[in-house]
């Protein structure tokens, strides 16, 4: 039998022999297509055009302009640290909701707490923009109970600051960072947890020690997808940030609408894609370096007595 | 002779260029070409290039041009004027009709895209107010290219609450005592001619140098800075913005729909203004049809059925028929005064270069 097979494999037919490259090309084709579509060429003819000038001549000028620009580079800070701030914020908040979630709810709650995460998450984005702001405007349900307490005037708020589009976008990152948290909370053994406390661990070390390096690589997914997202926030800044609340988004719609040079708002896309991409791999390497530091380092190598000379 | 390893290799090449083939052809294939203008059940279809919400795809509309011409209504909605020249030029015949203000038709007719009108079958030429149809923007060497259809100012609104009797410069904007209840567009081509005529500078061609710590001093002044008439409307209603520049059809809706306390007016030193024009695709196939469609959209019969609705916030007919027909409650609403059409600084085409410098330095001093 055995010395058949090899007779058998070789005297397949080519058609049959693409037998499994077809399939595999069947299975990957769907999201290749898309991915192709959507979001390969798309991103081609953007890059082409951030090559452009208004009378189509090739040139790195768009780019030039941003990078030499004060007032572009100084708007990409901003809205790195924004970006950055609000999807730290989130994640440090639904951190300890979804270890709660994991570990302290009986069933039938998680369900019914999981399913009021999930409808902001599900909301329009407008709508939830307008049901803050309508919250948090003068003369809103916060003004009024503030002002009733005595603790600010009627007609204060943090509506049209900066504060606002911070909090709405911290808001916004909620729901996935605790969807994410409590996927990589519910992920860890409870009798983990437990024998890091019978050998008496406090609850700050067990978290250091075996939450943190079992969920640290969910940390990077939660960053990595609530990051890409409020980088390019547009509107959020825009309704609710007021004259100092303005974010690169802003910038690049503007750019567009008003007839100036398109190529120039496809440089600055470009260079906030490109920006964000460095961010989000310094985070992975830090985390990526803090787990292996906690672990003590990368293992020594084992040196032979052949190589010790 | 091949390995089975680069057989492998040629297979996920092979299964690779045919995934970025079958992605051309459904790009392709969803392009907006020219289409035959028929419907599924023949019959005639008249594609329009336009805003969304701007009057022309108000549902009986698409009735009452059906009763006249038998035709059915589609519309491209465009997200700003550069993104309709935009689309007039891909759609290759796609848009029969489109919208350009004089801003940007200029654009269109220079890339050969708009169809010269013959204005001897435009039954409402005629009545367009003679400051709108004798601009130089619709014309290229002496031949026109579109019929004015709309226009407005972008000028001064306040609360009376706030002023006992109507301001007339625009100093308000600028003065510290209304600090944090001003509300601007966020938009450069807005806001820097405002910020010349307030400075005494030509808004054509304003020194942005000069002009920077103008601008500063007036988004220091400001609480709001907004982009669409929805985010004005809520700053109003919750009473932070009581005074601030806005369109007027825009002010005039809000107005409509409860702010009585708002008021509008054009200052001393005037208003941005702009005009939005009608204008036929170069390539279309339903050239009588657009023409028809030219006639119904600036006729009196329209334009008042729109105008006297006040939810609709319809700006200024350009057809001086149509205004001179309306009463004198509707045309205050809607800002028709043809008396102030001389006082408006028009949003004109600029060099990319120029408008780069406008928003540069409004970005700037929005970042500070």
């Amino acid at each position: 039998m055995a010395a058949t097979a090899p007779h058998r494999r070789a005297g397949r037919s080519p058609l049959r022999s693409a037998g499994p490259a077809l399939g595999r090309a069947g299975l990957l084709a769907p999201g290749l297509i898309l991915l192709v579509a959507l979001a390969f060429l798309p991103l081609v003819a953007i890059v082409i055009s951030g090559f452009l000038n208004d009378r189509s001549q090739f040139t790195a000028a768009n780019f030039a302009h941003v990078l030499t620009s004060g007032i572009y580079l100084k708007l990409l800070g901003r809205t790195l640290a924004v970006a950055f701030l609000t999807t730290a914020v989130a994640i440090a908040l639904a951190w300890p909701a979804a270890l709660a979630l994991a570990r302290h709810t009986s069933p039938g709650s998680r369900t019914v707490i999981l399913g009021l995460v999930i409808i902001p998450y599900i909301t329009s984005q407008l709508l939830l923009i307008y049901g803050f702001l309508s919250l948090i405007q003068a003369g809103g349900p916060v003004s009024f109970v503030l002002s009733h307490l005595h603790l600010v005037d009627a007609h204060a708020s943090i509506l049209y600051t900066p504060w606002a589009n911070i909090l709405m976008l911290i808001y916004e990152n909620l729901p996935a960072a605790i969807l994410i948290m409590y996927s990589a909370s519910e992920s860890i053994d409870a009798s983990v947890l437990e024998a890091a406390r019978t050998l008496g661990a406090r609850p700050w070390y067990v978290f250091l020690r075996v939450v943190w390096p079992l969920s640290s690589a969910m940390v990077v997914v939660n960053f990595t997808l609530n990051f890409v997202q409020t980088v390019g926030a547009f509107a959020e800044p825009a309704i609710l940030g007021g004259p100092n609340g303005q974010m690169l988004g802003i910038a690049i719609q503007a750019q567009l609408s008003t007839g100036a040079s398109q190529g120039f708002a496809v440089a600055l896309s470009l260079v906030l894609l490109v920006a964000s991409l460095v961010v989000v791999g310094a985070v992975a390497l830090l985390v990526s370096w803090m787990r292996r530091a906690q672990a003590g380092g990368t293992p020594r190598r084992i040196v032979t007595p052949a190589t010790e000379v | 002779m091949h390995s089975p390893l680069s057989r492998g290799r040629r297979g996920k090449v092979a299964a690779v260029f045919a995934v970025a083939a079958a992605a051309a052809l459904i790009l392709s294939g969803c392009s907006l070409g020219p289409g035959d203008g028929n419907g599924s059940s023949g019959d005639k279809t008249l594609t329009v290039g336009v805003w969304k919400g701007y009057g022309a795809d108000l549902p009986w509309v698409a009735t009452e041009f059906k009763k006249k011409t038998g035709a059915h209504l589609k519309f491209v909605y465009i997200d700003s004027e550069q993104n309709l020249i935009d689309l007039l030029g891909q759609s290759n015949g796609g848009i029969d009709v489109a919208l350009p203000n004089i801003q940007y038709i200029g654009q269109g007719i220079d890339k050969g895209l708009l169809h010269e009108l013959d204005t001897s079958k435009l039954k409402n030429w005629k009545d367009i107010y003679p400051d709108f149809s004798g601009r130089p923007e619709i014309r290229k060497d002496g031949k026109v290219y579109g019929i004015p259809w709309t226009y407005g100012s972008t000028g001064l609104f306040y609360s009376d609450k706030l002023f006992s009797s109507a301001p007339t410069s625009l100093g308000v904007l600028w003065d510290s005592a209304y600090a944090g209840k001003i509300a601007i567009k966020d938009d450069a081509t807005d806001t820097v001619p405002t910020a010349a005529l307030y400075a005494g500078q030509d808004p054509q061609k304003p020194d942005m140098t000069t002009l920077k710590p103008t601008l500063q001093k007036l988004k220091d002044n400001s609480k709001l800075l907004y982009s669409s008439n929805d985010e004005l409307a809520k700053a109003i209603s919750s009473g932070t913005a009581q005074l601030g520049i806005a369109n007027s059809d825009g002010i005039g809706g809000i107005i409509a729909s409860g702010a009585s306390d708002i008021k509008y007016t054009i200052p001393k030193e005037g208003a941005v203004g702009w005009i939005d024009n009608w204008a036929i695709s170069a390539k279309t196939k339903h050239l009588d049809l657009a023409y028809d469609w030219l006639d119904y959209m600036t006729s009196p019969a329209f334009l008042d059925e729109w105008a006297n609705n006040p939810d609709e916030a319809a700006p200024a007919p350009a057809n001086q028929k149509a205004v001179e027909a309306l009463s004198s409650e509707a045309q205050t609403r809607i800002q028709a005064n043809p008396d102030k059409i001389g006082e408006l600084a028009l949003q004109l085409p600029h060099p990319a270069k120029v408008l780069q410098s406008w928003q540069d330095t409004w970005q700037e001093v929005k970042a500070g």
